[in-house]
């Protein structure tokens, strides 16, 4: 999974990095669009068992003639000719002025006959109601909203659209009301199979990452983005999945170290983190890596006592922080970390461990955590975990005692993001 | 669906294909049109390239029948000599030669025995004759 993703995000760095030029995307999306109409005829022609020929004469031309519209640069379609086609196919015509930004996940998805393939109407599911599940049957705006979440998720579609969802927009109207931006929330809730549920997610992931990258034409509501996202959060079973695109990072840098060092990717995990020790993920790479730590990996030491920090345990474990804290100082001293980088990057970690426990844990609330973590702390520890108060009190804020741990750390990472 | 493996023809660690591009020399907007095509290439089947005609061939005047062309219709038409693989059992496309035409002519007329030379030096050392495709934009 890792290789095709970070193979795709290449190809958006280099597609997002070229369209800075006005030309080039000029020529690109021209380009593209030839290329899609072409195909698109040809794939959905073929989807209906149909010959160029039997086309032709269900339009009244000749074969020829829609060859040429199957032929990839012809570029001289006309507006009726195309309608015509469509309706021969069963389909509409849609013709809409876009965005660069929306051609580069349409580049990327491309490829795939399903991205092209469109069903005929008597197989719609919009108008084929008896096939589909009970949840999708439901009349007005909510099962026409989980219909349409039903056939984006089936046709595999670009995360554009979820983009747009999740900020309100293209969602089915109620009367003359705005349609409500919770929709897509309640709509998602007809996914109730494990393995679609974990698609669905890890696609949600795409719209987190995407604001990260702050994307411009992708994010212009924010704040609905963020609301949705979270609520989808909260109503997933595995709001674990969404902490999949940390491991992804994790991967990028140990690939990335291994390539330098010419070691093995997977087996340097520790030294990668070291080497990549400025990157503000740090800690949270760190976090990932503790919680995929098994009796073989050999970082296992750590593990066992660092899950104290890592938030693993239900109960907070001051023993197991200490131990491990100085087990993995030594280590990370003998690599050569620089003391004042492991004094940060210790620091969040500690911060982490103050959002979990100190909800949970009156001993925390006064100077008690010296006397039950100070015993056996190295000093540089001991500074990194009084570093990480001033950061606690500042997320303390938002914090909401009616809610989950999980739904707090979202809201959290959501506004360190947008 | 996986994707195509694109590669180019290199000589003396130089790219031929980036050099040729720039000796036409394409423009912006036909680089970007390339880097669609090529991206497309990648990305679809190689027989829906064919039915499309995003790629024609094999060519006939070439010294074997391996030789295909990618048509990129830009301002300028742009040709791009190719092949399949060619290493048993990868799913490939090497770009051997560029050439434009003109009046259904090619330019340079031989770009497809040039494209047919160099095929079979990637077959004898692809290590040393080819490196992973680089985008012309």
């Amino acid at each position: 999974m890792s290789d095709s993703h970070d193979a795709r995000r290449n190809r958006r760095e280099q597609l997002l990095r070229s369209f800075r030029d006005r030309e080039t995307r000029e020529g690109y999306a021209e380009g593209f669009l030839h290329t899609w109409l072409a195909t698109q005829i040809a794939t959905v022609r073929m989807q209906r068992g149909l010959t160029q020929k039997k086309v032709a004469e269900l339009m009244g031309t000749q074969q020829p003639g829609v060859a040429r519209m199957e032929r990839d640069g012809y570029g001289k379609w006309s507006f009726a000719t195309l309608t015509k086609l469509a309706q021969t196919l069963d389909c509409r015509l849609k013709v809409s002025l876009e965005t660069y930004g929306t051609l580069v996940d349409e580049a990327l998805a491309f490829g795939p006959p399903e991205v092209l393939q469109r069903p005929a109407f008597e197989e719609d599911p919009v108008f084929n109601l008896d096939a589909l599940a009970p949840e999708l049957q439901e009349s007005g705006p909510l099962g026409e909203m989980r219909r349409k979440l039903r056939r984006w998720f089936d046709a595999d579609a670009p995360t554009d659209q979820l983009m747009k969802w999740l900020q309100g927009y293209d969602l089915p109207a109620v009367g003359d009301e705005e349609p409500p931006a919770y929709w897509i929330t309640s709509a998602a809730e007809a996914f109730t199979d494990s393995e679609e549920t974990h698609l669905l997610t890890r696609r949600i992931r795409v719209c987190l990452e995407r604001c990260a990258e702050a994307d411009p034409a992708g994010v212009r509501k924010p704040e609905v983005l963020k609301t949705n996202v979270f609520d989808l959060v909260r109503r997933r079973p595995r709001p674990r999945d969404y902490r999949e695109g940390l491991d992804d990072n994790r991967t990028y840098l140990s690939k990335q170290h291994a390539r330098l060092t010419q070691t093995r990717p997977g087996l340097s995990l520790l030294d990668a983190i070291i080497a990549n020790q400025d990157s503000t993920h740090f800690s949270k790479l760190w976090h990932t890596h503790l919680e995929e730590a098994d009796e073989q990996s050999p970082y296992r030491d750590f593990s066992i006592g660092l899950r104290g920090m890592a938030r693993i345990p239900s109960e907070p474990n001051p023993h197991e922080v200490t131990y491990g804290s100085s087990l993995t100082f030594s280590a990370v001293r003998k690599r050569k970390m620089e003391p004042q980088r492991f004094v940060t990057s210790l620091s969040h970690a500690f911060t982490d461990l103050w959002r979990e426990f100190l909800p949970k844990s009156p001993m925390f609330a006064d100077d008690t955590w010296r006397h039950v973590l100070g015993d056996g702390l190295p000093e540089i520890v001991l500074k990194a975990f009084t570093l990480s108060m001033p950061q606690h009190f500042k997320v303390r804020q938002p914090y909401n005692d009616a809610m989950d741990f999980r739904e707090y750390e979202m809201v959290m990472q959501l506004s360190a993001t947008v | 669906m996986e994707r195509m493996g694109l590669w180019d023809y290199q000589n003396r660690g130089r790219n031929a294909i980036l050099d040729w591009a720039d000796e036409v020399p394409l423009s912006k907007r036909d680089r970007g049109l390339l880097d669609q095509k090529l991206d497309a290439l990648e990305a679809m089947s190689f027989d829906l390239a064919k039915h499309t005609h995003l790629v024609a061939g094999p060519l006939n005047n070439s010294r074997d029948k391996h030789i295909y062309k990618l048509r990129v219709n830009g301002s300028v038409m742009v040709r791009v000599m190719m092949c399949r693989g060619p290493l048993p059992g990868e799913q490939a496309c090497t770009f051997l030669a560029g050439a434009t035409e003109k009046g259904m002519k090619l330019l340079p007329a031989n770009a497809p025995e040039i494209a047919s030379e160099r095929r079979s030096k990637v077959c004898q050392d692809h290590m040393l004759y080819r490196r992973r495709h680089e985008r012309f934009s």
